[in-house]
């Protein structure tokens, strides 16, 4: 195209959209980008055009028509030009579905442009390289190369991708590409694919030979006094059973076979999935519902292993089957096979609308035992608040009314199943009833060679026609639903992990446990900053306390400092070491976390506080939850430290449950230790004895304390305040206290608080 | 089960009935008229706005300000106490949130400032002035625009996501959901809310209005 080299388009403009950007005066020689968003501020879906040049910024809204990408006309409906110079600190603001660029323009807050959330990244695309080159007067290309918004939308349906980073349509993939990349699985068992193909080549051959040596052979050869082999019935069965033995034989190898290859498939692909979900950072898990996650990973691998441990050996042998039977009766009687077709046709388009509609009736009988599984393990997990507020009646009623939907949903379907299937059935054996009038015709007139045993085998292949045929009616539906469980795996182990280890990673033997924060910038959603310009440091062994309210950020900092979550802006440094060149390892040995929300996992509370360190010894256990104030405890019960904790074991309280995690994270001894709220949930007495336990252990260690309890904080050596995100106040807790900031307030307050119980700090 | 332990005294005035599935415990709008009960609606002071205290008028850059009859505002609830005197004051632009935004859209309307500090409750728009109503109004029309689905054309589940085409209030759309039974949350017996991959809304007023073909299409996931 024509556009100067450095202007960058994070959409390209239709002509007639760039004319009328020239008409307006805008000189494309100064062009620096363009962009899209697609909702006026009149609050009407319409196309906007951002265009910034070199010193103006222009926003055209365009007629409620989403103009053509090619060519076609574009009606103006509002034109603004600001410039540069006066236009400042653009901020999103958001909506219910919309958003709204904001801006300083000579001081006062404006409204930029307006986006609905289809567009939120684009719109934080344009705060970013609006300040980017407001400060710098040029734009990093490779920054934003990744963000044309072209090449997020599927080239085919003109959709955008669901995930931009993995560039793969739903709407538009092919199933094969799926099952290729299924195949991959499967190719390592090459040498049992073979075999499995063998047996089925057989079973079908054989299934196919049984009706010939029992009706032609035994009809006409056997039992015929003109007969070749008149009288001779043990040999015929003996080959029979020959036959069948065979066949049996074969059948079970191939049983084996096909579900020892699918196990062994669905392990893999099931390890190969539970690694990705490993890898994947905490991100994916907040914006997917993980509850259920691995539910949904195990369901969908059991629907792929039966599909192809009894789906796919069925359809083969079927597929097979049905064709070598086929070729047989054409060969025996074209005219009777037609016949034995008569019906088909007809039996597929029902057998269609009646699975569709016994799909619909079979997920609402599902959804409703869904919903009524989920009242009573709702109420029986509030029973006390039930009792609390004396709602048990009302609680009957519910349960009554869905109660009676989901039993009413189960017995349509088994009216419906009954008055129809007799009806299929009957549609599907139409043809039999055909075959038998026209060649039992044939027979008796003598006209054509038809026999007695020549029909009794054309009979006999034909219901062995119908078996298969049902059955693959049914099997594209069983097909497709395994297509979809396999496609949301491979969207699990597609999904790519934002956090990041670097290739060459560096990795610290002793960590001296320096923390700085330089400007960093974090939001976990799209254009809702949490963390906004953040820079401090922590010298190596000492304690750092954050105070804050509650949703200020303090255990974001949290987060970003063990990495669960990267900075947008900014970095994090370890030793003067940037956290995203540092190797995993090196973190995960040196920082011990201990968080509001612990997390004790099924096992004994030994179990749990070695999880850090599993070569831990009996007494260095001991030390730890001394420090921790937990052995006190522990020890009481019966089974010390070998109680088992967890769901259907013992239930520790809120504070004891803190204790074992605080005994964790002593245990592994790191050079950071991060404790956020940890001993919230306990009492004022308890809180002190870890506290002087744990202040030995804190002495030359960096330590990080969050806390809104300022009592917890009194032996920081430096303070944070963070308010929004932002970090209004830092220094010794003296300095601060000097500021009359907002520390001092939040110290004045809850000193006072104690004051008025009689206590003073 | 236990019918006798229940108490019908309770469940009279806690609790209106909303719906016939779910149970949404209603605000009382005149809560201290209950006269067997001592009242807690008195121990909280909250600022409401009316005509006499409040307009709500558009400033220079087309955002809504406030200015108010009402103690002065302080800068964080940190600061002692400077005067509880209600003064006129202008308050600059203020922001609106809806309490009850399906059952009450032009009642208990939030005003607050930035941050999320709440200057004071709209109870009613039509107690303001004609010129702050339809100013409050727009402004609530603005940030809680969502398009209302009238007609479903076409829905393919495809791999887990699924594809929709619809026609709205606001004109024909196509949008895709992830994870559809997630995507669509009932918020009454009848009123739906979808919420595309992008976190875009859309309403369904009412479900089992829509036309057979359209109300075909969702029921599986309702």
């Amino acid at each position: 195209m024509r556009m100067p080299v450095s202007m960058l388009e994070i959409c390209k403009l239709p002509p007639a959209v760039r004319n009328h950007f020239e008409n307006k005066g805008a000189d494309f020689g100064k062009a620096v980008f363009t962009l899209r968003t697609d909702f006026g501020r009149d609050s009407v879906y319409k196309d906007v055009y951002i265009l910034l040049c070199e010193d103006i910024l222009y926003v055209l809204e365009g007629s409620q028509v989403v103009t053509d990408r090619n060519g076609g006309g574009f009606d103006e409906t509002a034109f603004n030009s600001y410039e540069i110079e006066k236009l400042e600190e653009p901020r999103a603001e958001l909506y219910i579905s919309s958003g709204v660029i904001v801006a300083k323009y000579a001081g006062n807050e404006v409204p930029l442009f307006n986006y609905s959330f289809t567009y939120k990244h684009d719109a934080n695309v344009f705060c970013d390289l609006f300040n980017e080159y407001k400060k710098d007067k040029k734009i990093d290309e490779e920054k934003v190369k990744k963000e044309r918004s072209d090449e997020k939308i599927c080239p085919k349906c003109k959709m955008r991708y669901p995930d931009p980073e993995r560039k793969i349509c739903p709407k538009c993939m092919d199933k094969i590409s799926l099952v290729k990349r299924l195949g991959v699985f499967f190719k390592r068992y090459k040498l049992y694919m073979v075999l499995m193909f063998l047996t089925f080549v057989l079973t079908a051959v054989m299934s196919v030979i049984v009706p010939y040596v029992i009706n032609v052979i035994g009809y006409d050869e056997v039992l015929a006094p003109e007969g070749k082999y008149f009288g001779m019935i043990g040999m015929m069965l003996t080959v029979i059973i020959v036959v069948r033995l065979i066949n049996m034989g074969v059948s079970m190898v191939n049983g084996i076979i096909s579900s020892k290859v699918s196990a062994r498939v669905v392990y893999d692909l099931k390890k190969t999935i539970f690694g990705a979900i490993q890898r994947l950072s905490l991100s994916f898990f907040t914006n997917r519902q993980t509850g259920g996650l691995m539910t949904q990973v195990n369901n969908d691998a059991t629907t792929i292993y039966w599909f192809f441990c009894d789906g796919f050996p069925y359809l083969v042998t079927n597929i097979l089957q049905i064709s070598i039977i086929l070729v047989l009766m054409l060969f025996m009687d074209p005219m009777l096979t037609l016949y034995t077709f008569i019906s088909i046709p007809l039996f597929i388009v029902t057998y269609r609308i009646v699975f569709k509609m016994f799909g619909k009736l079979w997920s609402r009988s599902y959804s409703r035992h869904r919903s009524f599984n989920s009242l009573i393990s709702d109420v029986l997990s509030g029973m006390r608040v039930v009792k609390a507020f004396s709602r048990e009646g009302d609680e009957v009623g519910r349960f009554e009314r869905r109660n009676v939907a989901a039993a009413d949903a189960g017995l349509k379907i088994n009216v419906t199943a009954n008055k129809l299937f007799p009806l299929i059935g009957l549609l599907l054996r139409v043809g039999t009833y055909v075959v038998w009038a026209v060649a039992g015709w044939d027979i008796i007139s003598g006209r054509g060679n038809m026999t007695y045993g020549k029909l009794l085998q054309f009979i006999a292949y034909m219901s062995m026609i119908y078996g298969p045929l049902d059955f693959l009616a049914d099997v594209s539906n069983w097909w497709a639903a395994c297509l979809n469980s396999l496609h949301r795996l491979f969207e699990i182990s597609d999904a790519k992990p934002e956090v990041v280890e670097k290739e060459n990673p560096v990795n610290l033997d002793t960590v001296a446990g320096e923390v700085e924060f330089k400007n960093v910038v974090f939001s976990y959603e799209e254009n809702r900053i949490v963390i906004d310009d953040i820079s401090f440091k922590v010298p190596a062994g000492t304690t750092l306390g954050i105070v804050g309210h509650t949703g200020a950020g303090k255990s974001t900092l949290a987060n970003l400092l063990t990495r669960l979550y990267d900075p947008v802006k900014g970095a994090i440094t370890i030793d003067g070491v940037d956290l995203k060149d540092l190797s995993f390892e090196t973190l995960r040995n040196n920082i011990a976390i201990v968080s509001q929300e612990t997390y004790l996992f099924r096992g004994s509370i030994m179990d749990n506080i070695r999880y850090a360190r599993p070569d831990a010894s009996y007494e260095e256990v001991i030390n730890a939850a001394k420090i921790a104030s937990a052995h006190d405890y522990i020890v009481k019960y019966p089974d010390g430290y070998n109680t088992m904790i967890g769901r259907g074991f013992k239930e520790l309280s809120g504070g004891e449950r803190q204790r074992v995690s605080i005994a964790r994270a002593v245990l592994k001894n790191p050079s950071i230790l991060i404790l956020d709220e940890a001993t919230a949930a306990m009492d004022t007495q308890t809180e002190r004895s870890i506290q002087n336990a744990l202040n030995s252990l804190t002495r030359d260690r960096t330590t990080i304390i969050i806390a809104h309890r300022l009592s917890t904080l009194k032996d920081a050596d430096n303070l944070i305040v963070i308010e929004n995100g932002k970090m209004p106040e830092s220094g010794t807790p003296k300095e601060l206290l000097m500021q009359k900031g907002v520390y001092y307030k939040l110290y004045k307050m809850q000193a006072e608080a104690l004051k008025t119980i009689g206590i003073e700090e | 089960m236990k019918d006798k332990s229940f108490n019908p005294l309770a469940k009279k005035e806690m609790v209106t009935k909303m719906s016939s599935n779910e149970l949404i415990e209603k605000p009382t709008v005149n809560g201290s008229d209950s006269e067997e009960n001592r009242s807690f609606t008195d121990l909280v002071k909250i600022q409401y706005f009316d005509k006499d205290n409040s307009k709500f008028y558009i400033g220079e850059t087309g955002f809504v300000n406030l200015k108010a009859f009402m103690p002065p505002v302080q800068k964080d609830d940190l600061d002692e106490n400077v005067s509880e005197e209600p003064v006129w004051q202008e308050i600059g632009r203020v922001y609106f949130h809806r309490a009850f935004p399906f059952e009450l859209p032009e009642q208990f309307i939030s005003v607050q400032e930035r941050e999320g500090k709440e200057y004071g409750i709209i109870k009613d728009i039509t107690n303001l002035d004609d010129e702050s109503a339809a100013n409050v109004r727009a402004a609530l029309a603005r940030k809680y625009y969502t398009p209302t689905i009238t007609k479903i054309h076409s829905l393919k589940e495809r791999f887990g996501y699924s594809y929709w085409s619809v026609d709205t209030d606001k004109g024909k759309m196509n949008f895709t959901l992830q994870d559809t039974f997630r995507s669509i949350a009932k918020v009454s017996d009848v009123r739906l809310v979808v919420t595309d991959i992008d976190g875009n809304r859309y309403y369904i007023l009412d479900a089992e209005a829509l036309d057979p073909s359209s109300y075909k299409k969702i029921e599986l996931y309702l």
